[in-house]
């Protein structure tokens, strides 16, 4: 009985110890002085606990000491625990606070490597394309008539690797930041892009919109530029599909997008084949302009994809309206 | 036949001036021009009056699409042609709507620049068949437009698929044994009936619309 006793204080005593120890590290160390505190009472209390049996007179006093401290104990113990959650409060925002500076740095990144990405496909294509053009247009101009067997066979083949050089100019150009979605809109765009596929002839595709000649946000259309693209990549790279059906519609300051295929489709909570398919990357690109991406599967086979935004009215400085995020 | 003036806007210097030494070298042509951008070719062009003017697209301050509409509003009867990198509908689009009476591009031989610049000093029109493959195919993917088309007589029909395919009236009458009078009769009717104002809307109404098959 005594030794157990004696063991119990130790135990406490060393808790109170520990207690005291970690105050240093706790940020609020107000309610964890509070919790060292009462560890402490309750290891007195288990000393007191010790008394009566050495001092049997002391019974009565050592009770009236014993009930104090353990009410003590209570209120310290209430108030610790109070103020501890105004740490956790603070924990959370502190979480919340690294999650908003991460998406942030996120959309910088994205941001940075866009205007980077336009920049240099500008620099391609109107600094070195105006060149190559040049002087495919000067070895058309040599006159053929003056040149002998070897030397035209130089010549031709020379015009070969020009055209060679000024599409794939172009294509490198146009893959980096496609011009034409700068200058005409999402819709232009995605109407170039369709074309490029379609080039290969293997899906059928359907494109509806009523955004001709509505402009968005340059965010705005970038990324779901770049979001429809990656659809359509995946698509062509692993849904097999023949059919796809793409609309963009605006409307009362809504823009959705739907994109159909009649592929295999794929399980959206399958971790594994998500990444690979770039889904997590189109959620963050539309995570900055708020907002909503859908993937559903269709039975029998095909996959849906819905995002909605929604945008308001800004008139830019040539007087003009764009649309921008709420 | 007198010789043709040119001016060149391009805000592209080398390739000005790599253009500027081959045309010089045609026995048709005069004196070679050149304007930095649309501004310049704006001031310019209250001096000079070239026979043929060879447009770029993009370029800084004023682009091609605004320089040629302020031109054409002074002087309509300037003959300017778009030379550009693009080879997109909509800045086919939107040159055609200034009112160019041509569109190269830029990567074409310099046979076909020739032949598009004595073309269009003759009043004519030229398309390259680059840009017009390009219209079929995204017209012919997307549904035509919903508005009736006009009703075109027999006769109007056959000039209208010549037109597109880029002859000159001249070269029209030849083709359909009537006078040439009778060829600028029908196109201008055509115009008038279509309500557009050049060849090259007219090329791309007819497209768009399913009057002629490609």
């Amino acid at each position: 009985m005594k030794a157990a006793l004696i063991i119990s204080i130790v135990f406490q005593l060393v808790a109170a110890i520990i207690a005291f120890s970690l105050t240093r590290q706790t940020k609020f160390n107000i309610s964890w002085i509070l919790i060292s505190i009462a560890f402490l009472l309750i290891a007195i209390r288990r000393i007191l606990d010790l008394v009566p049996i050495y001092y049997k007179e002391l019974q009565s006093e050592i009770y009236l000491i014993d009930r104090i401290l353990g009410i003590l104990t209570s209120v310290l113990l209430l108030a610790g625990v109070i103020y501890i959650r105004r740490l956790f409060n603070f924990l959370k925002r502190i979480d919340d606070i690294r999650r908003e500076s991460e998406n942030r740095v996120l959309q910088a990144i994205m941001q940075t490597e866009e205007k980077e990405r336009r920049q240099f496909a500008k620099d391609l294509h109107d600094g070195i394309g105006p060149l190559l053009s040049n002087i495919k247009m000067s070895v058309s101009a040599l006159d053929k008539t003056q040149i002998n067997g070897f030397n035209l066979t130089v010549v031709d083949n020379i015009n070969i690797l020009i055209n060679e050089s000024i599409t794939s100019l172009k294509y490198t150009s146009n893959n980096l930041s496609p011009h034409v979605l700068e200058n005409f809109g999402l819709s232009s765009a995605v109407n170039s892009f369709i074309e490029n596929i379609n080039r290969l002839g293997q899906i059928d595709i359907s494109f509806n919109s009523n955004i001709e000649n509505t402009r968005f946000d340059s965010q705005i259309e970038t990324n779901l530029y770049r979001i429809i693209c990656e659809l359509f990549q995946n698509t062509v790279k692993h849904a097999s599909a023949g059919k796809v059906s793409l609309l963009v519609h605006f409307h009362e300051g809504r823009l959705v997008v739907q994109y159909f295929d009649d592929g295999v489709g794929f399980d959206p909570g399958d971790g594994t084949s998500v990444n690979g398919m770039g889904l997590s990357n189109m959620r963050s690109r539309l995570k900055p302009l708020n907002g909503d991406i859908e993937f559903k599967r269709i039975m029998p086979k095909g996959m849906m994809t819905s995002i909605m935004l929604k945008l308001k009215a800004k008139t830019a400085a040539h007087g003009k309206t764009k649309y921008t995020d709420c | 036949m007198e010789k043709l003036n040119i001016l060149i806007v391009d805000d592209h210097k080398l390739f000005r001036e790599g253009l500027k030494l081959l045309l010089k070298n045609l026995e048709e042509i005069g004196e070679v021009w050149e304007a930095s951008d649309g501004d310049v070719f704006l001031n310019m062009i209250k001096t000079m009056h070239p026979d043929v003017v060879l447009m770029d697209i993009e370029m800084p301050r004023i682009n091609g699409i605004e320089a040629t509409t302020k031109a054409l509003e002074q002087y309509p009867e300037m003959k300017i042609m778009a030379l550009s990198m693009f080879g997109d509908e909509e800045y086919f689009q939107k040159m055609v709507d200034a009112g160019v009476c041509g569109f190269l591009l830029k990567n074409s031989d310099f046979s076909e620049v020739r032949k598009a610049i004595l073309n269009v000093a003759q009043g004519n029109n030229y398309f390259t068949e680059e840009i017009l493959y390009k219209l079929v195919n995204r017209f012919r993917t997307r549904p035509a437009h919903v508005e009736q088309p006009v009703t075109l007589s027999d006769r109007e029909q056959e000039i209208l698929l010549l037109i597109c395919k880029g002859l000159s009236n001249q070269e029209i009458a030849e083709q359909l044994f009537i006078s040439k009078r009778t060829v600028d009769h029908h196109r201008a009717s055509l115009l008038t009936k279509t309500d557009t104002r050049n060849a090259a809307s007219l090329v791309i109404y007819a497209i768009r619309h399913k009057l002629i098959e490609v």
